[in-house]
């Protein structure tokens, strides 16, 4: 920018020009990319000589999963799963910026979800498979070393469990005991935005962690938890796995706390500036 | 073989009239629905490929979650999409 | 193997019944003129066939853990199988939904 900014046509125009040139370089330069690519489940491409076998020989005893999948998801590529995990939680507070900064809209009574059904069929339905629901998500957790399953899977049925006693009962904190005399139950949106940040932070905190004890980041067979590094980077794969199941888990009731019931908590518009505290 | 290239070509169909559907309504929460059947035959389709964890995957978010926060979302801005 | 075969027949049996209960829920779909009597065929029909599909899948599974497994799901269907149909129909209840009387013209799946 210079002394005098042009006018704001001649900006629209540049930026316009700058677009047009831009497109058709990117779209090039993708397509050419796409034509150097390893034809689609070629056997003789780099990852099925080489990559591939050597998962599929030395996943279990290096890691000690059985599950490949995690095996993989959670130690091998774990700067993948971070950067997963960490769009995840950008998703949670992209919503809950961007809802809050709507503004403090007032629930809308008529969503239906706002309201307890009131109803003992319901109630009593939801208090047996709740807990059954969420006992479900952590041994699909703990369980994912062996069988299909894992922090994600986890963290979504947790959430569901979260979500089915918001539809049920309500949100917590307001007028959840008003018409089925049960009191809300389950953690706030704060609590679960505070889950959410819990579990990404252990996530880097663990990859640090092996850091500090000589390691490379989330290389975990440093981290001083036996002698066996099969079983250090099974315990540290577990660690991980719980990581990723806190933030799935806490962003899922982010997004459907600010979604359905709407900004409120303690009755009050989250971003509107007039929390309990100040 | 033969027998599982036919479920495959049936589950891929069904995909496609399923999203298909779910573009061409105008009632969002019916296309809510028809998004969650997609969901789901995208992960019954996973399973037969073999890949069971991507499968649990798309079932958990794709069948339930994001079909919840379709709905609570076209409850939030109105129904119909004109 | 008198009794695999036993097994194996009564399994068929349940599994058959269970499919002919499914098919009646969907042909009660598509025949039923409203809302609350297409949830009613549904309802039934769907718990009555799933349950029954799974008792036939269970008894023909070799693992005992699968078995198992699949009686875990049959419990959890009819729990949740049932609560979802009533939930529905107090939903629409409370949204108002119109009940259909003997006389009146069907409204068209599909269409509200």
């Amino acid at each position: 920018m210079g002394a005098s900014p042009p006018p704001r046509h001649e900006a629209t125009r540049v930026r316009r020009l700058l677009g047009a040139a831009a497109f058709p370089a990117l779209f090039t330069g993708l397509v050419l990319g796409m034509a150097e690519l390893p034809e689609f489940g070629d056997p003789a491409s780099p990852a099925s000589t080489h990559v591939s076998p050597r998962f599929i020989e030395d996943a279990a005893a290096e890691t000690g999963a059985a599950n490949m999948v995690t095996a993989v998801l959670a130690d091998y590529r774990g700067y993948d799963t971070l950067g997963e995990t960490a769009v995840i939680f950008a998703a949670g507070l992209g919503c809950l910026v961007i809802l809050a900064a709507a503004g403090g809209r007032p629930n809308l009574p008529a969503a239906g979800m706002s309201h307890p059904f009131g109803s003992v069929i319901l109630d009593t339905a939801t208090r047996i498979l709740v807990p059954v629901v969420l006992l479900f998500a952590v041994y699909v957790l703990i369980h994912g070393h062996i069988s299909p399953g894992g922090g994600f899977q986890g963290g979504v049925l947790f959430g569901s469990g979260l979500i089915m006693m918001r539809l049920v009962w309500g949100p917590a904190h307001e007028g959840g005991a008003r018409q089925s005399d049960v009191p809300a139950f389950g953690p706030s949106l704060r609590s679960s935005l505070i889950l959410a940040c819990a579990g990404i932070l252990g996530y880097a905190g663990i990859g640090l962690a092996a850091m500090a004890f000589g390691g490379e980041f989330l290389n975990y067979g440093t981290l001083p938890l036996g002698s066996d590094p099969a079983h250090v980077r099974e315990l540290a794969t577990l660690g991980i796995e719980a990581a990723v199941f806190l933030t799935v888990a806490g962003t899922v009731g982010v997004l459907f706390d600010t979604i359905s019931i709407g900004m409120r908590e303690d009755g009050v518009p989250i971003g509107s500036g007039r929390g309990p505290r100040e | 073989m033969a027998e599982g290239h036919l479920i495959s070509i049936g589950l891929l169909a069904a995909m496609v009239v399923s999203a298909a559907c779910a573009l061409a309504v105008k009632d969002l929460l019916t296309a809510a629905a028809l998004f969650g059947a997609f969901s789901f035959l995208t992960a019954t389709w996973f399973a037969l490929l073999g890949a069971v964890d991507v499968a649990f995957t798309e079932a958990c978010v794709g069948g339930a979650l994001t079909t919840i926060l379709f709905v609570s979302t076209a409850f939030r801005t109105g129904r119909s999409f004109d | 193997m008198a009794a695999s075969t036993l097994t194996e027949g009564f399994a068929v049996l349940l599994l058959a019944a269970g499919l002919f209960f499914i098919l009646a829920a969907v042909i009660g779909i598509l025949r039923l003129p409203d809302f609350f009597t297409r949830l009613h065929a549904m309802g039934k029909c769907d718990t009555a066939g799933l349950s029954l599909s799974l008792l036939g899948l269970a008894l023909l599974a070799g693992d005992p853990a699968v078995t198992v497994k699949l009686v875990l799901v049959l419990l959890l269907v009819a729990v949740a199988n049932p609560t979802a149909t009533h939930a529905l129909a107090r939903a629409a209840s409370r949204a108002g939904v119109k009940v259909w009387r003997p006389g009146e013209p069907a409204e068209p799946a599909g269409e509200r």
